[in-house]
């Protein structure tokens, strides 16, 4: 795991390995860190091999972090197919964000962020 | 299990010709017509059901492959991916494939296609944004893709439980709510998830509104829960044996929202508005104009915090999936058809033209017997048995219109093929012709269209010099005109070459360089056998068998092949067909002691001749009729009839072809309604004969074949 600030305020989070209940303190830390750091997160996913509940939870909550906090939190398209295919199997998937998401910005919705 | 798959055969080559059709009309409307959605849904539907149903029946392959094919149109009806050539083209291919499958072609063959499968599902995935293709994809034996989670997967394949064939299927609503420390047991969830996936149709719907932030966040938590709507055959008991494990962990709650039992009546009833609206009491546009001030049920309880979007969503799944599930099961109610294999029609009819002859004997005896009460029966079964007849004939009876969208594929790939623009237009599909004869006009069909594309329609630029426009128009039509259905072929290409073609039949020896021809009969040369125009022999027409066949089929079912050609301007191929095989009315007639029935369909009038204008008419082959000097043809000596001549000789007037021939007959013994039965192999040949039929009386008449016979008198009787 590795968190990058940039000077513009913004941070590149790079998560690899598996997204599991058993790294969820650690994810969890990291994302809080990143959120108080910058202003504007990206994850980044290399080599994820799994994804599970704890993790899409995680994601939900740090988003709905990020709103709170009028910052930003988006996940790369890249590499995310584990993680994609993990939120549609846990039934994620949504049309419209939640109550907090204004701006439809929720990591949920079909073929958003 | 055998039969059933039989049935799911027959139905996945009917889906098949359907989503082929769809597939090129997609094609042709792309890219923005409004109609495209609704195409793109029968695509998508056509697809789920060969694949729903082939692994009910246990063609997991074909399933498994389908499901590839599927999910990217799903995606293409969600917009996601566009309809484009690549696609149509690539689903084509799909489509062929799963044909392949559904022939059962040898494992030999599939093996040695099973790179080309790989290949396609490869390509497939391609298509899917954000999906690329993993190197590993392209490795994927057929067997080896990943379960598709569907409905009727993995238990319903297995033959053995039978009890999801007999179970009506249940929509319910499960309510799956975990306690917070569920991951603390090592359950994972999404595998719940996934095991009711295997039971049907499902619709799931994750609740996180629970989810708190950051940092109150338990990372050990489960703070989500589920609402899933599921359609399964295998009752409740698997449902709850999924939870099986984790019923104390957890609120479980599944109710019943949808029964299939028979015909079922939608319980809802017409909204407020609609009632109004019917009554007269308000306007569609005032209702519409109060509504657009009014918010959305769903969007009121969310901004008034009463319920998290998320729930709201997933009651709407539930609204749209019934919606969905309704309609589907309504689709299926109203087909009140039923399938029958076309051996038990070929049965009845067989039974029908027995029934036929028996009655023929009965109204023979009747008449002989002058028994006023037998001959009323006789003439009450007569009557019967003529409806029966017409009734089991028009079952027989089939749209050509099925024939016809076949060749739709066929035009495309030609055209692809030869680098040219063709549209085929497509005229009086309705136009119901018998079964059989349907089956035998695919080849001469094939063959004729393949010639208009190849040797008729000119390649885009030709066109655009001679002023055509670019795009080349191959027209298909039926119509029906008297007891005849005529087809049509017809392109606006460049028409026949007389000159090549005179040039040609020198060159093969087919006629001598002196000789006078018509145009008219010119182009009947090509009819001949090993005719062929095009100087190199093309993959697509050409090979010089091809019209002599298509003109010996059309006649072997008692039809004609007609040739319209204007150089330059196109062509017209004009098939005259009767409109069925089995039972003819015909005119029965007697030469010597036997008897013979030619089709009243071309029997025009019958007259007689005296003994001096016979003696001329037999001397020249030629007889005055209403002014007119037609061919003449005494059956008597083409059959070669044993026996003195009577001095008068009747003749039947037929008329085929626009010209007018006499048969001369001894004697003309009225309408017969015919059964036709083929001659066996041995008496396949014989000129003049088109089939027998066997009398009241249990002889055999012999029924003339009018088209070979008056081209027969036409040439002199030679």
């Amino acid at each position: 795991m590795d968190l990058k600030i940039e000077s513009d305020n913004s941070a590149v989070l790079t998560i690899d390995g598996e997204l599991t209940v058993t790294r969820a303190e650690e994810l969890r830390a990291m994302l809080i860190s990143a959120l108080e750091n910058a202003d504007s997160i990206t994850v980044r996913f290399k080599n994820i091999i799994e994804a599970d509940l704890s993790c899409l939870q995680l994601f939900c909550s740090a988003h709905r972090s990020a709103i709170d906090l009028n910052k930003s939190l988006t996940v790369s398209r890249e590499n995310s197919e584990v993680f994609r295919l993990a939120a549609e199997a846990a039934g994620f998937s949504r049309k419209k964000g939640c109550i907090l998401d204004f701006e439809d910005t929720c990591l949920w919705i079909e073929g958003g962020s | 299990m055998e039969k059933q798959k039989e049935t799911y055969r027959e139905e996945a080559y009917e889906l098949l010709a359907e989503l082929e059709t769809s597939l090129l009309e997609l094609e042709e409307t792309s890219p923005s017509a409004q109609n495209d959605a609704e195409l793109i849904d029968r695509v998508f539907r056509a697809l789920h059901t060969i694949k729903g149903s082939g692994a009910m029946f246990g063609f997991d392959d074909i399933a498994a492959f389908t499901h590839e094919v599927e999910t990217v149109f799903d995606m293409v009806r969600d917009g996601k991916i566009p309809v484009t050539k690549e696609l149509i083209n690539l689903a084509l291919s799909a489509r062929d494939r799963i044909k392949t499958m559904l022939d059962g072609e040898s494992s030999e063959i599939q093996e040695q296609e099973g790179q080309s499968q790989a290949e396609l599902v490869a390509a497939l995935r391609a298509l899917i944004p954000g999906r690329p293709v993993s190197p590993k994809a392209e490795e994927t034996e057929p067997k080896e893709l990943p379960p598709p989670p569907f409905e009727a997967s993995a238990a319903e394949s297995n033959p053995s439980e039978s009890k999801a064939e007999i179970e009506p299927s249940v929509t319910y609503r499960i309510r799956f709510h975990p306690h917070r420390d569920i991951f603390s047991n090592g359950t994972n969830p999404i595998l719940l998830l996934n095991e009711l996936r295997e039971l049907g149709e499902a619709n799931i719907v994750a609740q996180t509104e629970a989810i708190p932030l950051l940092k109150d966040y338990d990372p050990e938590a489960c703070y989500t829960y589920w609402d899933i709507i599921l359609t399964t055959r295998k009752g409740l008991d698997p449902i709850r044996d999924v939870f099986i494990f984790v019923e104390n962990d957890c609120k479980i709650s599944i109710e019943v929202i949808d029964e299939e039992v028979g015909a079922e009546e939608s319980i809802a009833y017409k909204r407020l508005g609609e009632i109004l609206i019917a009554r007269g009491d308000i306007s569609t546009e005032t209702l519409r104009q109060v509504l657009r001030h009014q918010k959305r049920i769903g969007e009121m309880l969310v901004e008034k915090k009463v319920v998290d979007r998320g729930v709201v969503e997933s009651a709407l799944a539930e609204q749209e999936y019934m919606k969905k599930r309704r309609s589907i099961r309504k689709e299926r109610d109203m087909v009140s058809s039923i399938r029958v294999p076309a051996e038990r029609l070929d049965a009845l009819v067989d039974l029908v033209g027995e029934l036929v002859t028996v009655q023929a004997r009965l109204t023979q005896k009747a008449f002989s017997g002058n028994e006023p009460e037998l001959l009323s029966i006789a003439e009450e079964v007569e009557r019967l048995t003529g409806e029966l007849r017409d009734k089991t004939m028009s079952i027989r009876m089939v749209p050509v219109g099925t024939l016809f969208n076949k060749f739709k594929r066929l035009v495309r790939d030609l055209a692809e093929e030869l680098k040219k623009e063709v549209t085929l237009v497509i005229e009086g599909g309705d136009t119901e012709l018998d079964k059989t004869m349907i089956e035998k006009l695919n080849d001469p069909l094939v063959h004729l269209i393949r010639n208009a594309v190849d040797h008729g329609i000119e390649p885009p630029d030709l066109r655009e010099a001679v002023g055509k426009p670019r795009c080349g128009t191959l027209r298909l039509s039926a119509e029906h005109s008297g007891a005849e259905v005529l087809i049509r072929v017809s392109g606006d290409g460049a028409g026949i070459d007389t000159v090549a073609v005179r040039a040609k039949a020198v060159e093969k020896g087919l006629i001598s360089p002196e000789s006078q021809l018509t145009e008219k009969e010119i182009i009947s040369l090509i009819f001949e056998p090993g005719f062929s125009t095009a100087r190199k022999i093309s993959d697509v027409s050409g090979r010089g068998v091809g019209l002599d066949v298509v003109k010996r089929t059309v006649e072997s079912l008692r039809g004609a092949v007609e040739i319209l050609n204007r150089q330059g301007v196109g062509t017209t191929t004009i098939l005259k067909l009767p409109l069925t095989l089995a039972i003819i009315d015909g005119l029965m007639v007697k030469i010597g002691e036997s008897y013979f029935v030619a089709p009243l369909s071309v029997v025009e009038e019958c007259v007689e001749l005296s003994h001096a204008e016979l003696v001329k008419a037999k001397r020249r082959n030629m007889m005055s009729f209403r002014g007119e000097i037609i061919p003449y043809l005494s059956l008597r000596e083409l059959f070669l009839t044993e026996g003195k001549a009577p001095d008068v000789e009747q003749i039947i007037i037929a008329e085929a072809k626009d010209s007018r021939v006499g048969f001369g007959v001894d004697q003309v013994i009225g309408q017969y309604q015919t059964v036709i039965k083929t001659l066996g192999r041995m008496y396949k040949n014989i000129e003049g004969i088109s089939g027998a039929t066997i009398l009241g009386d249990g002889t055999v008449a012999l029924i003339l074949d009018a088209g070979r016979l008056i081209h027969l008198a036409e040439s002199g009787g030679k």
